[in-house]
Formats: C-alpha cells, structure tokens, sequence
C-alpha cells in the first residue's frame, strides 16, 4: 500500500494499492488498485489499474488496461489500450483508439471513434465522429453526427440534428480501385455497415446503411443502403441502387 | 394506441410545436423532458415514440419561452426533480402567497417539521394548498394526503411517479404510485386528483423561482 498526501504526484510501478484521495498527477505503470474515490488533475494508466470507487480527472490517458467500478468523469479521455467503466462515463472529450465498453450511460461533448466502442445504454454527445466500429444498444443522440463504418456498427436508434453516414473512401479512389480488384478474385473486404432500428434527423444523408425507418425533414439515401420505410419533409432524393421499402411524406 | 387522446406521437409534437428533430433530441440529452416521457408503442409503421400529451405539449411551450432568456443547462436545473438540500423559507412561502398559513399549520400537525422546510415538505404544502383552495378536498382529506406523502414520497426514485387521490362514497384515500403504470381502482370509486409528481415539481420549481406570482 503506497501512502500519500493529497494533492501531489504519485507514480506507482509494479504490483500496489493507492488509497482514494485528491492527487495532481497519477501515473500507474504497474498492476494497480485504487480504493476509494479518486480525484486527480491528470492519470496515465500504462499497465492494469482498477478503480474501485468514483473517478473524476481533468485529463487521462489509457495506454494500458483500465477498469472503472464508479461512476466517471473525465474531462478528456483519451483511450489507446483498453478502458472498461463499469457505471457510465461522461467526459468532455473522449478519443477511442483502442477499444472501450460503457455500462450504462455515455454522456461526452464530442466523441471520436477510431478504434471500438461498446455501450450498453444511451450516448449522447454533441459532437460523434466515428471511424472505426461501435456498438450502441440504445439511443445515439447528438447534435452534429458523422459515421465512417469501418467495422460493423449497430445502435438501437439515431437521432440528432444532422446525422452523416459515409462509405471510406480512399485517396484518389486507390483504396476503392483495390477493393474492386479483390472482390473480383474473391477476397472482397467488408466494407462496413451502420445497422440501426431508426434514425431521425432534420438532415440525414446515408450511404452504406441499413435502417427499419428514417426519418427527416432532408433525407438522401446513396448507394449501399436498405432501409424499410422513409419519411421526409418534402426534400428527398435517393441513389438508384438504393433498395427503399416504402417513402412518404411527413 | 396512436389514438389514445392523452399521448401525442412524436410527429404530431414537431408538426404543432414546431420544435425540429434535432431540438428534441437536444432537449432530452439536456434533461429538459423526463425520460420517463418516452412511451415507445406499436404503430402500423413500427415503434413510434409518444408523450403524454397535456404535459409535453405544457413542456415544450415553457422550454420556447424561457430559452431565449436561460442556458440551457440552467433551464434544467429549473426544470430537473429538486436537489436533496434545497431548503425553503416558511416566511418566503406565506408572503408570497404560496402556501397559506392553514396548510402550513396542517403540515405541521402532520410531520415533525423545522423552518426552513425541505425542498420536499414544502411541495406538499403547497399541492395541498391548491386542493383546499380550489375546493377539491376538506381539510380532513388535506391531513391525510400531508401524511401519506411524507410517509412515501421519499421512495419514489428520481420524483417519478403520480400523487392520487380517490373518494368513494365520501371517503377519501390517497395513493402514491411509483413509476409508471395504469390506476384501476373499484368502479365506485372517482379519481378526484392525479397529478404527475415530476411536473408538479417542475410547476412548483418554477413559481419558487420568481417565474410566476
């Protein structure tokens, strides 16, 4: 057991525990378990930390393996290795690179996705940008929501003001050119797909998506898409290979 | 289900409110509409989403008038169920005509109170408060609704839940009902008053803030 006074820094190396308490700077490079509640300017997590209480710290970054027991909150996150937050997560920032899994309730300002996210409840963020794969059992919500899918995706419901949903491209079509080559000899790659139960926005423009129903004041549907009912506010359009169960107006 | 005249779908809401998609979603993030709101039903076009019609309607119109005056993050902690250590004043409540000093001489025979009143007690007060005076209850009836919400508003999980009270043939009965849920009480019996305890905490919130005389 490492003991200290509040509010300085501490770097714990090898296998420890670390009371809860108010600390600067936390850097844990071993296998570590914090008990109690900690509060903290910043944490660098570069081996196996657990927290066993509640977790709240301007600034941290995960480069190894962490598990949050307590509730979170994060400032900005940034996850390289893998984080587990076991009672939700809100965060004014949070970077996935690495894989992440919420139990519970995500709650962020911006979220950026190039690795993999997990939720078992709701996320909302004002701000969603993802490139790599997620899955969301319940509502995605945000202001401004753009989707790459690069692995497969999956939320119950989207909803938000514009919601973006775009095949990746790649630099002068290179990586487009190459997929069509290797399909050709049957080792297509998966080219990544939302799948989700709703969508609702004032602006929706999707591509490679496959949706129950849409809804939207703005709705254009591109190419990789089958959705089973849109409806839209009078602006609507829709790529020909587009297979659309039914539209009507709203 | 889509016909039942006391929820309004989500597209009935943005075609009369004329709130778009977006602030919706906005809104509910924020917290300004309870959770508990969201009714998802069957509809011929799968799940639709409905909210209870009076109320959000309600809602919606006090969001539109006050966002142009309040943050939004401050508009909910207007609207959100009352922190655990909001106190209120006895004198503030009698002078500005909120509770009057009859109701507060009953909630005072029916718990063990101190001045300043809890955010809770004084919620009581002034629900019964507005019952006496609109004639809806005796002050008998005004004792025994006092009693039954102190004895059970505490376990209502973040203020959700309804205040009942039923009478039949002249006796009067208070219910808290925690969570959602329909009341199928005897045939005999008439429902006088059931009220949503969120929105009577978001009402009562709004008029300890000055919004309203």
């Amino acid at each position: 057991m490492i003991h200290t006074t509040n509010e300085e820094d501490v770097n714990v190396m090898g296998g420890s525990n670390l009371p809860g308490g108010r600390y600067r700077r936390i850097n844990a490079m071993g296998d570590v378990r914090m008990d109690g509640d900690i509060r903290c300017l910043s944490m660098n997590c570069m081996g196996d930390a657990t927290v066993v209480g509640s977790f709240q710290g301007q600034k941290t970054n995960v480069m190894g393996e962490m598990e949050f027991r307590g509730p979170v909150d994060a400032g900005i996150l940034n996850v390289m290795g893998e984080a587990k937050c076991l009672s939700g997560l809100r965060a004014r920032t949070a970077n996935c690179m690495g894989e992440v899994e919420v139990v519970g309730t995500l709650n962020a300002d911006r979220l950026n996705i190039f690795g993999e996210l997990r939720v078992t409840g709701d996320c909302n963020v004002d701000r969603f940008d993802s490139r790599g794969g997620f899955r969301i059992d319940g509502l995605l919500s945000g202001d401004q929501l753009r989707i790459v899918p690069w692995h497969q995706c999956h939320a119950a419901e989207v909803g938000g003001s514009r919601i973006e949903v775009c095949r990746r491209r790649g630099f002068l079509g290179v990586l487009l050119v190459w997929d069509s080559l290797m399909s050709a000899v049957g080792l297509g790659r998966d080219r990544g797909l939302l799948e989700v139960e709703s969508i609702e926005g004032d602006e929706v423009l999707l591509e490679n998506t496959t949706a129950q129903v849409v809804r939207g004041k703005r709705v254009r549907i591109g190419t990789g898409c089958r959705i089973g009912r849109v409806e839209h506010g009078g602006d609507f359009a829709s790529h020909p290979s587009a297979q659309i169960g039914e539209v009507a107006i709203i | 289900m889509g016909d039942d005249p006391n929820l309004i779908s989500k597209k009935e809401l943005l075609d009369q409110t004329g709130i778009s998609y977006g602030q919706l979603y906005r809104w509910k993030r924020k917290g300004l509409i309870p959770e508990a709101w969201f009714q998802k039903k069957s509809a011929f076009t799968g799940q639709e989403t409905f909210f209870p019609r009076t109320e959000m309607l309600a809602r919606v119109e006090r969001i539109k008038g006050m966002k142009d005056d309040l943050a939004l993050d401050d508009l909910a902690d207007l609207l959100a169920p009352a922190p655990a250590g909001l106190v209120v004043g006895i004198d503030g409540l009698q002078s500005r005509n909120i509770v009057s000093k009859e109701t507060l001489d009953l909630l005072f025979e029916t718990q063990p109170l101190t001045d300043p009143l809890s955010f809770q007690a004084a919620l009581h007060g002034w629900f019964v408060d507005g019952l006496l005076r609109n004639g809806e209850i005796g002050l008998d009836e005004g004792r025994l609704i006092l009693s039954t919400l102190a004895a059970h508003h505490g376990a209502l999980q973040d203020q959700r839940g309804q205040f009942l009270f039923l009478r039949k043939r002249g006796v009067g009965f208070c219910l808290v009902l925690a969570g959602t849920g329909t009341i199928l009480p005897d045939p005999e019996a008439r429902i006088v008053v059931q009220r949503d305890v969120l929105t009577l905490v978001g009402e009562f919130r709004v008029i300890l803030s000055g919004d309203k005389p």
